[in-house]
């Protein structure tokens, strides 16, 4: 078989240099360093690839220093893959130099089995609500000894005790049946955040669609793939494919941003993915052609402000959809915020990886946020969710963090179907 | 670098604020003209003034030049380290450091970039009028080292019509201020000599800008032609009849292709042999005749369709495509070669056709999308820049397209500065009195030339009349040329 790069010309290519993409890159504001920007990133890989720059600790470092926000391609007149030439130039730095033993060990013997994520969402709420927590912040040992691992402890989310959606199971449409769904529950969605996906399952059936829940489903392995583990996320995808019957679905719905881009890309993992990757829809994306909109009877007098999770705007270009749908809810007062479209410095483990320039980018974020007084702030993705509850958390607001889902459904009042 | 200097940098800013790693420095060899490159020897990023000042105290005491540099989008590679030495990079003084809203202006640092100071007194209904295509990236810093233009400038004028006062640290490490808020010229006027030196005089470190009302009404229409003939004869036909629009753009059926491929597709007309984006603004009295006049002559020279863009959504597109047209030469082509040649308007159909057969001839893709209404020409040179053959075609027919407009009656460049691309060229515009006279101005500010040396003067002029000494350093060759001056060379 051909490689990719005999068949096709290399992707850096579509860059010119310009440099537009500049001041859209969340690290590039912060840093001012080119090295640091998506047109420095890509000169670095052209570099590597004619053989002009090698793998050192530098190179190594800007290349994970990168959001994979997506920022950029949106800003980009030529219409650069960043996000793909960033997973695959990832790929060969972890060819060349194995990831770090705790990221191997989750993203390929955690996150791919629903058991263990399961088990160890178990355990991280046990932690949580033993008291050990409240043991360990208090003696302040952890920052004393480990402070990056007190970070990261900091940035833990309040897993509540929270009811999933039951595998391989079928809830029916309420009223005339349009079609039918397959759900896409997600790891860390379905563990702990689970009331998220039944608010998605209960919108969709409000919408007239029966929804199925396939049984062997996994982690969408968009973790993996931004940690340049390809052949992790190449066998997650290879089964994701395999549990969805395709053929008998209308859409296969997705609630989280970074998990939706993934689905929708898994045709530059692998071959053969167009047909499952053509039904992937966001759940916002969705529900915006579907009757829902006169079911939204309830009214919420609450202020909301929405954030763009950078998976949805800039990975998938899902901009209005969502907004439409807060708008639709009866009594809500929709305010938009400041720099929307700009990454809050979650982006996957990055806040946990690179976790100085995390909290830099957020307090700018929060900056914003505050300043449009606002008393929910909806997002599409939990890793934002967790980042944003932190940052609220941090600066002592008064700020329901929530998914669009969890408003519509409130929106719904008691009507619908329990899930 | 000597390991002293780079201590003595990491002294001032502190250690992660100097680059001189290889790997880091390699991003730094050029700015958005990739067709020339210099490795820095080092990269430092100041946070302020007197840091700044710092810097060029100790790179003059090691004799070590060096250059500032902003967002690296300028085109003549005036951010380019020709030989070497210290990129003093000022993207960290990126703040809006004050906005007087009644007196309209603003106080900036020189990283701030062009696009955010509008956005910053957006509140006050003001804005800031220059807006290079880059503005959503470039900085003032750099707009001011260009004297950058924009498609507004026909209209509102260049950057130094906007600058009011600065401060900046000479090349010996001083610093100055010159101007005032006011915009009144007391004393001598030095800052119009310090606009637009590309970086050659002084590091401009504080900026105060004129800020404008944004306009009370604006019209933006697009006109569409089947041939660049009548498309170009419109654009001299409009400023004949005594009209001033705010800005008066051509794009070519290429440049359509280009755009409305990418994200920034505006909705050009595909089947265009070339379109007009013209806008008026003011009051709302008279602007419907302006550009009911401007729809007439644009038919009379046979515009098979005029739109008026409908709401401030869709003239938003009309100019995010214009914008983004340099870069969206990438969909259609792996690299560019951006050319900044002014003409007289009315030659405009004989230069544009003329190009189009250098195009043929040399069998490079061209294309065009300019400031139609100051004569501002953007041919763009479409290359592969891993082929060879192809560079030096490049160097050619870049030099003959210099040329051809140059006899025409033109000039060398309308807003990208000579910089390092184009000053060979100088010879053909200016005579050696012309040519000695800006490098005894350039020495009274950079006496060694350590400032971003080997910029806007041409080698070969300088080469040939000193003689025997053939050198690339502009330090050396300023020495020189001085002693010429003075009657002391051989």
């Amino acid at each position: 078989m051909l490689t990719e790069k005999e068949t096709k010309p290399p992707l850096y290519l579509d860059c010119i240099h310009c440099g537009l993409c500049l001041s859209s890159c969340p690290t590039y504001r912060v840093l001012g360093s080119e090295m640091d920007s998506p047109r420095g990133r890509i000169y670095l890989m052209r570099a590597y690839d004619e053989g002009r720059a090698e793998i050192t600790d530098s190179f190594v470092e800007h290349m994970f220093r990168c959001l994979d926000c997506r920022a950029c391609e949106t800003a980009c007149p030529s219409g650069v893959h960043f996000g793909h030439m960033m997973e695959e130039m990832r790929g060969k730095i972890v060819d060349e130099r194995p990831a770090h033993w705790i990221a191997r060990l989750m993203l390929k013997h955690v996150f791919p089995h629903p058991w263990r994520f399961q088990l160890m969402a178990r355990m991280l709420q046990l932690y949580e609500h033993s008291g050990m927590q409240w043991l360990v912040r208090g003696s302040r040992l952890l920052r004393r000894f480990a402070p990056g691992m007190a970070a990261a402890e900091a940035l833990m989310p309040e897993i509540g005790i929270e009811r999933g959606l039951i595998m391989d199971s079928h809830y029916r449409a309420e009223g005339k049946r349009v079609g039918t769904v397959a759900f896409f529950s997600g790891c860390v969605m379905n563990s702990m955040l689970g009331s998220i996906n039944r608010s998605s399952v209960r919108l969709l059936t409000a919408a007239g669609y029966d929804v199925v829940v396939p049984g062997n489903q996994i982690c969408c392995g968009a973790l993996a793939n931004h940690a340049g583990l390809r052949d992790t996320a190449q066998q997650m995808a290879r089964a994701n494919i395999a549990a969805f019957p395709v053929d008998k679905l209308d859409a296969i719905i997705i609630n989280a941003a970074g998990c939706g881009a993934m689905l929708k890309e898994y045709p530059l993992l692998i071959d053969g993915a167009e047909a499952f990757s053509s039904k992937v829809k966001d759940i916002a994306e969705f529900l915006v052609s579907t009757r829902i909109f006169e079911r939204l009877k309830t009214p919420l007098n609450r202020r909301v402000g929405y954030d763009d999770p950078c998976h949805l705007i800039h990975g998938q270009g899902i901009k209005t959809e969502p907004r439409k749908l807060l708008k639709a809810i009866p009594g809500i007062e929709f305010v938009e915020i400041e720099g929307a479209d700009q990454c809050c410095g979650s982006a996957g483990i990055y806040n946990i990886t690179q976790n100085e320039l995390s909290m830099e980018i957020l307090d700018r974020k929060m900056e914003k946020i505050q300043k449009a007084h606002i008393d929910v702030l909806v997002t599409g993705n939990p890793g934002c969710m967790f980042q944003f509850r932190y940052g609220a958390k941090k600066l002592g607001l008064k700020l329901d963090v929530v998914h669009p889902v969890e408003l519509l459904a409130q929106s719904l009042g008691n009507s619908g179907t329990d899930v | 670098m000597k390991k002293e200097v780079i201590k003595k940098l990491r002294e001032i800013l502190g250690s992660p604020a100097v680059i001189e790693d290889e790997t880091e420095l390699l991003v730094y060899e050029c700015d958005a003209l990739t067709l020339f490159k210099s490795k820095p020897d080092a990269v430092v990023f100041p946070w302020t003034t007197e840091q700044v000042a710092q810097i060029v105290r100790l790179a003059n005491e090691h004799r070590i030049p060096f250059l500032p540099r902003g967002a690296g989008t300028g085109l003549s590679g005036g951010a380019l380290a020709v030989e070497g030495g210290i990129i003093i990079e000022l993207q960290r003084m990126n703040r809006v450091l004050s906005i007087d809203a009644d007196n309209r202006f603003a106080i900036v640092q020189p990283g701030v970039v062009n696009l955010h100071i509008s956005q910053a007194v957006a509140p006050y209904g003001l804005y800031y009028a220059p807006d290079p295509s880059s503005q959503m990236a470039c900085s003032i810093g750099g707009n001011v080292a260009e004297n950058s233009g924009g498609p507004h400038c026909l209209k509102y004028g260049m950057t130094t019509n906007h600058i009011l006062a600065i401060e900046a640290v000479t090349p010996k490490g001083e610093i100055i201020r010159l101007g005032n808020a006011a915009g009144e010229t007391v004393g001598m006027d030095l800052l119009g000599a310090i606009v637009g030196s590309e970086g050659t005089f002084v590091i401009v470190t504080e900026i105060t800008i004129r800020l404008l009302q944004k306009p009370q009404w604006v019209k933006t229409l697009l006109a569409a032609f089947h041939s660049v003939e009548d498309c170009s004869q419109t654009v001299s036909d409009i400023i004949a009849a005594g009209i001033v629009p705010a800005a008066l753009e051509f794009v070519d059926a290429k440049t359509i292709e280009a755009v409305e491929a990418s994200v920034y597709k505006a909705g050009y007309p595909q089947d265009a042999a070339a379109a007009l984006l013209i806008e008026v603004d003011g009051f709302r009295e008279g602007l419907e005749e302006t550009s009911n006049a401007i729809v007439e002559i644009c038919r009379r020279n046979r515009s098979y369709d005029v739109r008026v863009a409908k709401d401030d959504e869709e003239r938003a597109r009309l100019w995010l495509g214009r914008k983004g047209a340099f870069g969206a030469m990438g969909r259609i082509s792996p690299d560019m070669i951006t050319m900044d040649a002014v003409i007289p308007r009315t030659r405009l159909p004989e230069v544009l056709a003329e190009i189009a057969r250098m195009s043929d001839r040399y069998g490079l893709a061209v294309a065009n999308v300019f400031h139609a209404g100051d004569g501002n020409l953007h041919p763009l040179i479409l290359f592969d820049g891993r082929r060879q053959d192809q560079v030096e075609k490049i160097h050619r027919m870049g030099e003959e397209i210099v040329k051809l407009c140059v006899d025409v009656g033109g000039a060398l460049s309308g807003e990208h500065g000579i910089g390092y691309e184009k000053k060979e060229f100088m010879n053909l515009v200016f005579t050696e009195p012309d040519l000695e006279m800006m490098m005894r101005v350039k020495r009274v500010f950079n006496p060694d030339g350590l400032l971003n040396p080997s910029k806007i003067f041409p080698t070969r002029r300088a080469c040939t009349e000193i003689g025997k000494h053939t050198t690339t350093s502009t330090a050396e060759i300023g020495k020189r040329v001085d002693e010429v001056l003075r009657g002391s060379a051989r």
